[in-house]
């Protein structure tokens, strides 16, 4: 009787305040599926049903509030047959040409930054300020001061090199590569931030082994730095890509509308102009069904032949050292 | 020994060297939001020799950024409650239960991120039309938070991982604590660092977004600040002058807030760059 009495105390003391405990013992709360259910739900009702709604809505002539009739494949043959769908996929594919130049540029950044530098804390801060800010402001901003006539141009005449001045945003051949420059400008910071941490986690004596060895900077960098970070660097390539496939609305909306002509148009600026400007609902729905396929299939590529293309090299090098050895 | 700091100061040259087009836009966005028009006119690249308020206090009448100021916080204040409430529950059940088919259920909720905000947006916006419910800074705030769902559960389940150690759950439970209450009273107070840079996170993308308002918000007289300040590139009436001065006000909340969570950002992010 005292025992068990002391044992029950025992377990208030425990415990620090006790309701009743009818509640927890539910099974749905006590799995705590309380916990999960808003995410899964929220996530599956914007995400996950519009999808197979639009999915639907693809093969049918689509009239949002009336009647839709089901048309099997014709919006998409219409969408293949459009010179201007493949004009706007080949701006996407222009654009990933910028990958190279976006990832080396905030490794090589990082590296540089990881020791004897001064305030490197403080120019991390610098590079990592336009992610924060809105695209859609601060393309604002670039489209006045790249505009033909607006300060970027007159500076360049300032201190002369006004044979410089070009029309950056309102000039066909211009204005691709000069949208790749602002990605890499707006993107610089965050991947600073994301190799900074992967190669503080490299051990400081991999560095100094390498250094006694006599290797410089670059090949330090090559030899050492690149492949401690692989997997980062993997993980970045696909974040840019994803940026390029998925985020570029508001540089576009507010740069150029997707001008001169269909010359900056992205996939999903044009989606939206279907849509809300021009009302070719169907073909609309075909396209984002597309800009989905293409979503799950480019990085794919892009990861599986860089490693095809390894391993054949590789089995070369070897089948030549092997050559090298047997012929003297 | 000099050749170490020799070293050092070129690359503290060159890391210094590459601020530069991170600084001169600013620079010549005030420059070019604060000059008088003549001033401007007459040497848009050159240094301001005049100073007025003018082009701002234009701006922010003509763009009505005052209405958008009001307009973008109810929806960041939306987004925020609804993206960390519901972010942080779901990574306490995942540190919770783990395994094969939970672990994959947690990367497909992450994997949300890499859907295309305009296939999904453009069926939501037809379901929102139907019912009314388009125009509305309420539902925009709760798309917008469940757009940045993905990303958020993503660091609070990394931070949960490192915070929560198994011992701790484990004397929660053994002191008789249902997953509720260890989430209530252990999980949520622990969390604060993680929950501070996730709110700095969604807030500013919230703040930022133009894509989900452009769409969802299709009658003009209610704007976020950003919708009603990048409309104004496609008005021909205001001059490059009156797109910088706007475009300089809408940076501000933005600027507010990464200044003041700047510390918070650094340890949500693990702070691994901190060396």
């Amino acid at each position: 009787m005292t025992t068990a009495a002391t044992t029950r105390s025992g377990a208030h003391r425990l415990s620090p305040r006790r309701r009743p405990r009818r509640l927890e013992n539910g099974g749905f709360l006590n799995s705590g599926l309380l916990l999960l259910a808003p995410i899964v739900i929220l996530e599956i009702a914007v995400f996950l049903l519009p999808l197979v709604y639009v999915l639907n809505r693809s093969f049918h002539d689509w009239q949002p509030g009336g009647v839709s009739v089901y048309v099997r494949f014709d919006n998409y043959s219409t969408l293949f047959a459009q010179a201007e769908f493949w004009e706007v996929v080949r701006n996407q594919l222009f654009f990933l040409l910028g990958l190279p130049i976006w990832v080396a540029a905030p490794l090589v950044l990082a590296y540089l930054l990881r020791e004897n530098v001064s305030c490197a804390g403080l120019f991390r801060t610098i590079y990592f300020f336009p992610a924060v800010l809105s695209p859609a402001i601060v393309g604002l901003v670039f489209r006045s001061l790249l505009a033909t006539d607006g300060p970027f141009n007159a500076a360049l005449g300032t201190v002369g090199l006004g044979g410089l001045a070009q029309p950056w945003l309102t000039d066909a051949t211009w204005v691709k590569p000069t949208v790749i420059v602002l990605m890499l400008w707006a993107g610089l910071g965050t991947g600073v931030l994301i190799f900074s941490a992967a190669l503080a986690a490299v051990p400081d004596e991999t560095f100094e082994a390498a250094r006694i060895d006599g290797a410089g900077f670059w090949d330090e960098l090559w030899h050492i730095a690149i492949p401690s970070v692989r997997a980062t660097v993997v993980l970045w390539t696909m974040f840019q890509v994803m940026t390029i496939f998925l985020f570029m609305f508001s540089w576009i909306y507010v740069l150029t509308s997707g001008g001169p002509g269909l010359s900056s148009t992205t996939m999903d600026f044009s989606i939206y102009q279907k849509f809300v400007r021009f009302g070719f609902f169907g073909a609309a729905a075909a396209q984002s069904v597309v800009l989905v396929a293409m979503v799950i299939v480019v990085p794919i590529v892009i990861v599986v032949i860089p490693r095809a293309v390894r391993v054949v090299w590789r089995t070369v090098v070897q089948a030549d050292r092997l050559d090298a050895r047997v012929s003297p | 020994m000099t050749t170490v700091r020799r070293e050092r100061q070129v690359r503290t040259a060159v890391a210094a060297l590459l601020t530069v087009p991170f600084i001169i836009p600013f620079l010549m966005l005030i420059s070019t939001a604060v000059r008088e028009r003549d001033d401007f006119a007459s040497a848009p690249g050159g240094l301001p020799a005049s100073f007025t308020f003018q082009n701002i206090v234009n701006a922010w009448t003509e763009a009505d950024l005052a209405d958008g100021l009001r307009s973008s916080l109810i929806t960041c204040v939306v987004a925020c409650v609804v993206c960390c409430t519901t972010a942080l529950a779901g990574a306490f059940w995942f540190r919770i239960h783990q395994g094969r088919v939970v672990g994959a259920m947690r990367w497909l909720l992450v994997a949300g991120y890499a859907v295309p905000t305009i296939a999904w947006l453009i069926p939501v916006l037809v379901i929102l039309a139907q019912h009314d419910l388009t125009n509305n800074l309420v539902v925009l705030g709760i798309v917008n938070g469940v757009t940045s769902l993905p990303f958020a559960l993503y660091l609070m389940h990394t931070f949960f991982n490192q915070v929560l150690s198994a011992e701790l759950l484990e004397a929660a439970t053994l002191d008789g604590a249902g997953i509720l209450r260890t989430f209530g009273r252990i999980a949520v107070p622990l969390s604060l660092p993680a929950l501070a840079s996730t709110i700095a996170l969604v807030f500013v993308w919230t703040f930022g977004d133009l894509i989900i308002a452009v769409t969802l918000l299709q009658d003009t007289s209610v704007q976020t600040m950003t919708l009603a300040t990048a409309s104004l590139s496609t008005r021909e009436d205001l001059n490059i002058q009156g797109q910088a001065a706007a475009s300089l006000v809408a940076l501000v909340p933005m600027l507010l807030v990464f200044v003041g969570a700047q510390k918070a950002l650094a340890k949500g992010f693990g702070g691994g760059s901190g060396k």
